[in-house]
């Protein structure tokens, strides 16, 4: 027995220098592979693979000689053929069904990173019972049999799929390298040191036993390792990449840059500096001689940003700006200097010509007192006027001065003058003082405007500005589907502005259980945005489990539907009927795909999923494999095999009707399986566009019957009764004879 | 992560691009600089020619280039400009060349990029189309009358009120809304309302800023503009956001009035409806510059 090992050591010695000296294959490329650097330098996931298939190789080598040994020491001499004749005759049985039957599916089903761990796990639990049984012929036979029938079936398969996300350049140079020399050095060093083992006395099957169990645990290890270098060369290869948070920080070469820029007679370039400044909190960095420059959007965005910093060293030049020509700097002018406390000015201003700068003066001179503003005779005055522009100068003021309990009246008057309707600012301003005043009796009145496009920003600000009252309110607002639409469907985003664990489960449950479509879109929305700014709230892996198997769900029943629905010839195509059904599913299965991405947003804020769904929609097929790879690994456990199952059929590379077929599989109910049956279901569809365009279409095609069929559920929805009235109208007066 | 000087140095390069009124969200700054090329063009540079693919936009500091296009008359831009858009979005071969008359820095990205970008700061996207409409329009007083193509022939409008089908295909058939999907045009048709115009009737009297857009379905509209207006266009061109103009109609009509606000909600979450109009938009201002450099001796516009 020593001997056949030393030979056989020998001869896998001599292969494993072979294959690492040998001149083929990778020859060509040899004055490349210099001047790239080794692939296994350039991609570490290349060192763990060729990490993994050693172990494995070593594996299975002691595997094989365990059984050997075992076999040599239980069955006769002279029935040792007949034994390894039956014996494998099993196993390649096994390893047929396993490849036919189980490899496919268990990968689809744990993805590759969990199906890579399968072999190894199987094998350090039947090594354990072979040492702990004292090498039963079982145990033996078990540990054999799981290594005839996986390493050529689910091992082969799940290592073959890790070289999928590595560049074609790279795969092609290391690939045979890790399976000739890499492979081959390990079974060299491996069958040496069992002749070493057995040549010291160590060969016993207890020994070998246990560097089994050491050799099958480090394989596992490994294979448990490598989902996260798999999945980071995904990110690679689909260009998208974990977001990254970093800031650039400002060294001095940036800062001379920068201070280069505020010397600009370019006023952007200046304004740009400015900006990145104060971006980059460094706002003191901006010398307050800028406030001599002659651009009045340089001044006005200086004193903007003087007036939410702490200098005070501006003051003496932003004095002088009260006199500028441009009402814009001397609105910007007061009211940075009003927001310092610079209060002299104010006599100044009291009587400019602009009515904004005035009325911003006049406020921030009554507030001293703490009576009620509006009996100030000067505020009375100006409230009584029609001016716009006196409203926004007095909200900026109590904006600015903290809205005190004496500016409360000149709130409430202006919340029910029909003039602050008119204009954006305006209505801006008036959400910006309310929320400063944290007053929640305005929750209402800001509730109510959340429907108008009008200072929704500020309106949103001033509710969350306004804190539990108004959470409440807007939950109440949207939890309540009596409320208009128009309104409802604001309210998610409005509610991720609160940034709570509680907002998140309001915009889950609206996603889950709301009716209204949009309402649902809209709270997944902002659900994302909330999750995207605070990732620390993202909902449970259950509950993304559950929308996205839904929104995948969904996108397969259009699909299903689609493919009915597709034009007979050319001129059907161009049938306006055809196109814009057709159109329609298409559009709605992509926003179902769209949805699904968001989901996976939701759940896993920190990738980047925009480049996973533009390579899973791509024309690049090895891009889309890639992405479709990528999301099986991430996806990868128990808690999403239905979504991964149902992702798996959205996007492999298949033709429509076959996609359709294998859809057929994961949906809940049967799809349909001719046209007249899909025209059926989507005359009765709950979306009225999709009906309507339906009934259109079978009218148009002339499935009358079918629509006549549906005109039970037709009645109750008048848009599809007034179509097929047209239809019938037209047919009629089609019919009838002309009179000349 | 860049080096410092170097990020720094190509976001103040953006920001300038922006202007004081427009705020770009950090996270645009931040990819944007990621992903742009820098580079400083010489006099005779070509930017691109004509025919090719539409692969990249520019963005060109103190710049100064000829438009050329074989057997068209050519035109100038001068000074701060954003290039090459107008191809991309319409997504065809570059319809001009582009020549570079004096030595400016310039950067440019990938137009996928660019697209990816406005695609995920779409709540800024309206704005964006606002304000572009709104500085065509007020290109379209230096064109010579007629400022608008004639309205192809329209049918007459039907006895009884549109069907929602109706409503959708009308949209449909407009070319500010030719990229937008069927999706996003149901959704426009069903916040559509219905006006019937008699000839000669009022549509508009331009004393305020409209609150919808008017898209007409059947017939024409004339505007004081002066432009005339038939199937599937929207009243006012990209003047449609604009206060000013009178509408009214020369034959019996009948116009889809969209309140803005659907519109722009709309956008807000359709980005095909963003790019539409901004396609339409990029493709009118071509219109518009290339009718000006047939009327003048090589226009240059800054």
């Amino acid at each position: 027995m020593a001997t056949l090992i030393l030979i056989a050591g020998g001869i896998l010695l001599v292969a494993a220098m072979a294959s690492v000296l040998s001149p083929e294959g990778d020859a060509p490329e040899e004055p490349k592979a210099k001047a790239d650097g080794s692939p296994f330098e350039r991609e570490p996931l290349l060192t763990r693979i060729a990490i993994l298939v050693a172990l494995a190789t070593a594996t299975v080598l002691v595997v094989d000689y365990l059984f050997k040994l075992k076999v040599a020491r239980t069955v006769p001499p002279a029935e040792l053929g007949q034994f390894f004749a039956r014996f494998y005759t099993g196993l390649n049985a096994l390893s047929i069904v396993v490849q036919l039957g189980v490899a496919g599916w268990l990968v689809r089903r744990v993805g590759v990173a969990a199906a890579l761990g399968f072999t190894p796990f199987l094998l350090l639990s039947f090594a354990s019972l072979t040492l702990f049984s004292g090498g039963a012929l079982l145990a033996v036979l078990a540990l054999k049999a799981t290594d005839g029938g996986l390493r050529h079936s689910i091992h082969r398969v799940s290592t073959e799929l890790l070289y999928l996300p590595v560049p074609a350049s790279m795969r092609d140079r290391a690939k045979p390298f890790i399976d000739g020399a890499v492979a081959r050095s390990s079974q060299a060093i491996v069958a040496g040191a069992l002749l070493g083992l057995t040549m010291i006395g160590l060969g016993s099957g207890r020994t070998i036993g246990m560097v089994l169990i050491g050799l099958a645990a480090a394989w596992l290890a490994v294979a448990v390792s490598m989902r996260k270098p798999y999945l980071a060369l995904f990110r690679r290869s689909l260009a998208t990449g974990a977001i990254d948070e970093g800031v650039t920080e400002l060294d001095l070469a940036s800062a001379e840059v920068l201070v280069e820029r505020m010397a600009s007679a370019e006023p952007f370039d200046v304004i740009a500096a400015m900006n990145v400044l104060a971006g980059k909190e460094r706002s003191r960095l901006i010398p307050a001689l800028v406030l001599h420059h002659d651009d009045e959007q340089v001044l006005a965005r200086a004193l903007e940003i003087f007036a939410d910093s702490d200098r005070t060293d501006w003051i003496p030049l932003g004095e002088r700006l009260v006199r500028h020509g441009s009402e814009r700097v001397r609105s910007a002018a007061i009211r940075a200097l009003a927001t310092h406390g610079a209060t002299p000015v104010l006599e100044e201003v009291a009587n400019d010509a602009s009515p904004r700068v005035r009325a911003y003066a006049v406020a921030c001179m009554a507030a001293k007192s703490e009576l009620d503003m509006t009996l100030d005779p000067r505020v009375r005055a100006l409230l009584e006027g029609d001016s716009i522009e006196s409203r926004i100068g007095l909200l900026t003021a109590v904006s600015d001065i903290g809205a005190p309990a004496s500016t409360r009246n000149l709130l409430r008057m202006l919340t029910e003058d029909p003039r602050v309707e008119s204009s954006t600012e305006l209505v801006s301003a008036l959400a910006s003082a309310i929320g400063r005043s944290r007053d929640a009796s305005f929750v209402s009145w800001l509730v109510g405007h959340v429907e108008k496009s009008a200072g929704r920003s500020a309106i949103r600000a001033a509710l969350c500005a306004l804190g539990e009252p108004a959470f409440e309110a807007v939950v109440s607002a949207l939890e309540d589907t009596k409320n208009p639409r128009r309104l409802r469907v604001h309210l998610p985003r409005t509610l991720s502005r609160f940034a709570t664990r509680r907002a998140a489960e309001v915009l889950v449950d609206r996603v889950t259980h709301d009716p209204d479509g949009l309402v649902r879109y809209k709270s997944m929305r902002g659900l994302g945005r909330l999750v995207a700014d605070h990732p620390e709230l993202r909902p449970k892996q259950r509950v993304i489990e559950s929308l996205l198997h839904r929104n995948v769900l969904e996108h397969l029943r259009l699909l299903t539907l689609r493919v009915h629905v597709a034009p007979r010839d050319e001129r059907d195509a161009d049938e306006p009927t055809t196109r814009l059904l057709a159109g329609l599913l298409d559009d709605k299965m992509e926003q179902s795909l769209e949805r699904a991405f968001r989901v996976l947003k939701i759940g896993y804020p920190e990738e980047d999923l925009h480049g996973v769904h533009t390579a899973a929609l791509g024309k690049d097929k090895r891009q889309r494999a890639n992405a479709a790879e990528f999301l099986d690994t991430l996806l990868a456990g128990p808690d999403h095999v239905a979504s991964r199952t149902a992702l798996r059929v959205v996007l492999d590379d298949l033709p429509a009707p076959e996609r359709a077929e294998r859809a057929a599989r994961v949906l809940p109910n049967p799809p349909p399986r001719t046209r007249e049956e899909a025209l059926e279901a989507l005359l009765d569809d709950a979306d009225l566009m999709v009906a309507t365009l339906a009934t259109e279409y079978a009218l148009r095609h002339g499935d009358v019957a079918l629509v006549a069929a549906a005109g039970a559920a037709r009645s109750q929805r008048p848009a599809l009764v007034q179509s097929a009235c047209r239809f019938f109208l037209k047919e009629q007066a089609a019919r009838e004879p002309r009179h000349a | 992560m860049l080096e410092s000087k170097v990020a720094i140095s190509r976001e103040l390069f953006l920001r300038s691009f922006f202007g004081a009124a427009v705020s770009p969200s950090s996270w645009t700054i931040d990819r944007l600089t990621r992903i742009i090329e820098e580079s400083e063009v010489r006099e005779g540079d070509v930017l691109f020619r004509e025919g090719d693919a539409p692969d990249r936009i520019y963005f060109v500091e103190n710049g100064d280039l000829r438009v050329t296009r074989e057997g068209a008359p050519s035109f100038r831009y001068r000074g701060r400009w954003v290039l090459g858009i107008i191809d991309l979005l319409a997504d065809r071969p570059r319809r001009h060349t582009l020549t570079v008359t004096k030595p400016s820095r310039i950067a440019s990205v990938r137009g996928e990029d660019w697209l990816d970008i406005i695609e995920e700061t779409l709540d800024v996207a309206k704005d964006a189309v606002s304000a572009q409409l709104g500085a065509t329009a007020r290109l379209y007083a230096k064109l010579p009358e007629p400022r608008f193509p004639p309205p192809e022939a329209s049918p007459p409008p039907p006895a009884l009120r549109l069907t929602l089908f109706e409503r959708l295909l009308a949209f449909f058939d407009s070319p500010i809304l030719r990229r937008a999907g069927v999706q996003t045009l149901s959704i426009l048709a069903e916040s559509s309302r219905e006006i019937r115009l008699a000839a000669g009737e009022t549509l508009a009297s331009g004393a305020s800023r409209p609150e919808d857009a008017y898209l007409v379905s059947h017939g024409e509209i004339a505007t004081s503009q002066p432009g005339r207006f038939g199937r599937g266009t929207f009243v006012g061109g990209a003047a449609l956001l604009s206060a000013g103009w009178e509408a009214r109609a020369t034959v019996p009509s009948v116009v889809l009035a969209l309140p803005f606000e659907e519109w722009f909600d709309a956008m807000e979450e359709h980005f095909d409806l963003a790019r539409s109009a901004m396609t339409w938009n990029a493709l009118e201002r071509e219109r518009i510059y290339e009718a000006l450099a047939s009327a003048g001796d090589e226009p240059t516009f800054e």
